[in-house]
């Protein structure tokens, strides 16, 4: 009898198992969008916008977090003296309008009145100051106190010998000024960051851990929930200045949620985006749909990738073996191993950042006559026919982590084997690969990659390919590539306030490590976001990872979407039939 | 040997253990080559921030200073009740009346370990039972009939089932599970987490199911071994003669005394998933310690990696301790030993 019982529960298993199988190869294959934007449909206020991400969040404290998963929430809660508008240019926020004094050595904010803190309290010139200290107090674990260097009295602050900064003055309820002890046009992008943002009182004078449970700023968003590794939720701040131009109630963030279980989710209506986080056959799913493909966007993200070439080690201490292999690298290759996931380019300053063009005369350009012909100028011909000459070791190349940083470094290994270069590819967790990469004579070349920290082209030259950037330990100058001519222009382009000539100045910069070719720059990333029928008003930032402020939900096309089979209906098998025949219906064959 | 002194020497090899592994931890996770002030401030940061993070994080002691500092505050005696901010030496301590426990505060959440890990826990501890008493139900169930119905289809079937069921690795299972059961038939939700009884109890579904599938598998096998050899115990054909109903000599008789190996497997089992189940944790989303010990380990977060092991070191010794402990008591031959 139990036999029996079983027997017949074993057979119902696998056929349930099978025709499920069989619908997904054969009949489904996924599912198309629920519903479709409302025309003429207007932004108008509720909903609350639903996303996820395989991460967890570092802090909700402006003053140490810099992970890219923060930010977007720390830009929700806390605003700034000034923020980047949708073009990347810096516009006043907190400051209804700021002036630089003619020296270039001070800045004025003049704050709005009436700003209210999510604690009630109105913003005036003292929470600025007061946060501004707090952030960079000696006692603030802060990753980015050199953005801030040169703010006038800085040093002293932090060795402890004034007890505030003396840059900082507060000229009136509503007036601060910045002073600098050198003239920085870096200044103000850096201020855009939401590091130095107001904080509450509640936070203190002095940073401490627990502020980020209940993290209170002046931001159009406020805190309302924080359960590390599951879920964030920030709900619409009614007092704050911003409050008729932001139209959702609640933006709830789910962490730790795998790439596939995010795909599930969107088909199901659970998710309202998914953002730059799908595995590759998911992105290639959706992109080629042609219902889905319709809310897939691309953005390019302010970020340059290559490979680094380190200058102290043989061979790359020849520049001509450097240029060689920046000139056997075929670009296109990678571009159709990616499939649209990147831009592939041959110069260093990323789109969205000032200075940027599509493409430039020095770029580093694929020629592999070119590329033979410089190792043999180097004394290291080799003859493709015979697979005889060239650099007579291997070169170990420090790949970084995962699949994908190994498949890259195949592409490589591919090109470069053509001009005689043999590299040995060596995978490691990213925590040992910067460690390695990051000292003085260790790894000959690497994979290489850099976003931006505020929107300046400074930040592609300074941290990383300058004399100064090279350190005995974590060196971000992987290549401790040192040219004393580019030291000089670029920091002549740090100084300089006039924007065409520091323009001028960062392209000539451009040329030199183009033809210097202490990396080859291979591609910019791609941001690949797919946002549900019912998102509107969201549009990929050029600075911002990603900008929640515009968004609102088409309450009409969501309703819609959900009127007969929703998440919540949609639970019986009958219901599971009915949305898959309607998906079938919809769907044309492929 | 009494059992007290059986009992006290257990507890001392334990304790033993427990702190050569963490001591290991220690060491090890201070001795790969990677740093982790450049973790918490971001590939990002310049040399002179990270060096200041480096400094705060007490990263530029020695590593002897580290691990006497680490010993020290370990387990400690301190005030029953204390303000965190007014008393920031015992911040990240838990305790219990005066003994305190401090495994530091995270790296990268700037939160006391031990809160950490207290949040943790209890959903590992709800994964874990779940998920070993549908491997014991399922196991024992399925293994019963195989060795009832020996040498038929349905035992080559379910044999064949259960070695299927071992031999596929969690994640297979788990995403088939997910995309029938949550994806197709919208039957359970997608990922871990939930509130409340009814809610938690659907989000457990799926990772317990998961667990609870793998573990059934190996008990089939092992049950079913069992079986088979009691079945043919002279003890069963007394019973029988004596005119015992077949019920009562499977159930009363024989499955009792083939469950007693399954002690020290549902132990160890247990001991091991409450250390964490880290595929099937991070597969659904589950908040557990498994999840939080690999982030731990890819954000190079020294004290949460050390916490987590020593979770698991202790959740192993204790189970294996339990189970010495169960099997002394059920067959007193051991203890003799």
């Amino acid at each position: 009898m139990p036999g029996r019982i079983l027997s017949k529960l074993l057979l119902a298993g696998s056929l349930a198992l099978t025709a499920s199988i069989g619908c997904q190869g054969g009949c489904q294959r996924g599912s198309s969008p629920r519903g479709r934007p409302t025309e003429g449909a207007a932004p108008a206020r509720g909903g609350n916008l639903r996303i996820a991400t395989f991460s967890d969040l570092r802090s909700l404290d402006p003053a140490v977090a810099m992970d890219t998963e923060s930010q977007p929430y720390l830009n929700l809660m806390f605003a700034g003296l000034v923020d980047y508008d949708q073009r990347g240019n810096v516009v006043g926020d907190l400051a209804e309008r700021f002036e630089r004094s003619d020296d270039g050595l001070s800045y004025r904010f003049f704050l709005r009145h009436g700003v209210t803190m999510h604690d009630g309290t109105e913003l005036v010139a003292d929470d600025v100051k007061r946060s501004i200290e707090r952030t960079l107090s000696p006692d603030t674990p802060c990753p980015a106190i050199t953005f801030y260097e040169r703010i006038a009295g800085l040093e002293s602050f932090r060795a402890r010998k004034t007890q505030h900064l003396d840059g900082v003055v507060v000229e009136g309820p509503h007036l601060v000024t910045i002073k600098l002890s050198s003239k920085d046009a870096t200044f103000l992008p850096a201020l855009a960051l939401p590091f130095l943002r107001p904080v509450c009182k509640s936070a203190g004078e002095k940073y401490d851990d627990s502020f980020q449970n209940q993290p209170c700023g002046a931001g159009p968003f406020k805190f309302d929930a924080w359960q590390p590794g599951r879920l964030l939720r920030v709900r619409r701040f009614e007092g704050s200045y911003l409050a008729n131009q932001t139209w959702l109630d609640t933006i709830e963030l789910s962490m730790d949620v795998s790439r596939l279980t995010q795909r599930f989710m969107l088909e199901r209506g659970e998710l309202d985006a998914i953002f730059n986080e799908f595995d590759r056959p998911g992105a290639i799913w959706f992109r080629t749909h042609p219902e889905w493909s319709k809310y897939f966007r691309e953005a390019t993200e302010p970020g340059v990738y290559g490979d680094f070439m380190n200058t102290e080690l043989r061979p790359f201490d020849d520049r001509r073996i450097r240029q060689a292999v920046a000139s056997a690298i075929n670009r296109e290759n990678l571009q159709r191993y990616y499939q649209g996931w990147t831009l592939v380019t041959g110069h260093l300053i990323p789109p969205g950042i000032p200075g940027h063009e599509t493409h430039v005369p020095y770029e580093q350009k694929f020629d592999l006559a070119r590329a033979r012909a410089l190792m043999a100028e180097a004394g290291y011909a080799y003859d493709p026919a015979s697979g005889k000459g060239g650099w007579p070791e291997p070169i170990v190349y420090h790949a970084g982590e995962g699949e994908a940083a190994v498949r890259y470094a195949q592409l490589l290994q591919f090109d470069l084997a053509k001009i005689g270069i043999r590299i040995e590819i060596k995978e490691a967790s990213f925590s040992q690969y910067l460690a390695v990469t990051g000292r003085p004579k260790t790894a000959q070349m690497g994979y290489a990659g850099w976003l931006l920290d505020y929107a300046d082209a400074s930040d592609f030259f300074e941290p990383i390919l300058t004399t100064r950037s090279i350190a005995e330990e974590d060196s971000q100058n992987k290549a401790f590539y040192s040219n004393p001519t580019l030291d000089s222009l670029i920091d002549a382009a740090h100084v300089e306030m006039d924007q065409e000539k520091r323009l001028a100045m960062y392209r000539k910069a451009e040329q030199i490590v183009c033809e210097d070719a202490p990396w080859s720059f291979t591609y910019y990333p791609l941001r690949l976001e797919l946002l549900q029928p019912w998102v509107r008003g969201y549009a990929a930032h050029p600075i911002w990872y990603r900008q929640f402020k515009p968004v609102w939900i088409d309450q009409a096309a969501r309703r819609s979407a959900f009127a007969l089979l929703g998440p919540g209906r949609a639970t019986s098998a009958l219901g599971v039939l009915m949305r898959d025949l309607g998906t079938h219906k919809q769907e044309p064959a492929r | 040997m009494s059992t007290i002194q059986f009992v006290l020497r257990r507890v001392a090899w334990a304790a033993l253990v427990v702190f050569l592994v963490i001591t290991a931890t220690f060491v090890l996770n201070r001795a790969i080559p990677s740093d982790p002030a450049r973790m918490v401030a971001g590939p990002q940061a310049r040399p002179a921030d990270v060096a200041n993070i480096r400094r705060q994080l007490g990263l530029d002691r020695s590593i002897a200073e580290q691990y006497g500092i680490f010993l020290t505050r370990l387990v400690h005696v301190g005030p029953r009740a204390f303000d965190p901010k007014k008393t920031p030496e015992h911040a990240t301590c838990g305790h219990l009346g005066a003994v305190h426990l401090d495994l530091g505060r995270s790296y990268q959440q700037r939160r006391p370990v031990v809160a950490i890990i207290a949040d943790r826990l209890p959903r590992t501890v709800v994964l874990a039972l779940a998920a070993v008493s549908i491997s014991v139900i399922l196991g024992v169930a399925s293994g019963l009939v195989a060795a009832l119905r020996r040498n038929t289809w349905l035992d080559t079937a379910t044999v064949s089932l259960a070695l299927i069921g071992i031999s596929a690795p969690t994640f297979v299972l788990g995403v088939a599970l997910q995309w029938l059961l949550a994806y197709q038939l919208h039957l359970l939700p997608l990922n871990g987490g939930g509130e409340g009884l009814i809610d938690g109890a659907k989000h457990l579904a799926l990772p317990a199911l998961t667990l609870g599938i793998f573990g059934a598998a190996y008990y089939t096998r092992l049950v079913r071994g069992e079986m088979v050899e009691q079945l043919k115990a002279d003890y069963v054909r007394t019973a029988r003669a004596k005119g015992v109903g077949g019920f009562r000599v499977v159930v009363v008789h024989t499955l009792r005394n083939a469950l007693v190996p399954i002690v020290t497997v549902v132990g160890l089992e247990l001991g091991g998933l409450l250390g964490g189940a880290v595929i099937t944790e991070q597969l659904f989303s589950w908040p557990g310690i498994g999840a939080l010990a690999v982030r731990a380990m890819r954000d190079r977060d020294g004290p949460v990696i050390v916490g987590t092991v020593l979770v698991g070191a202790v959740s192993i010794v204790v189970a294996s301790l339990v189970v010495d402990l169960l099997y002394a008591l059920l067959d007193p031959r051991i203890r003799a030993r």
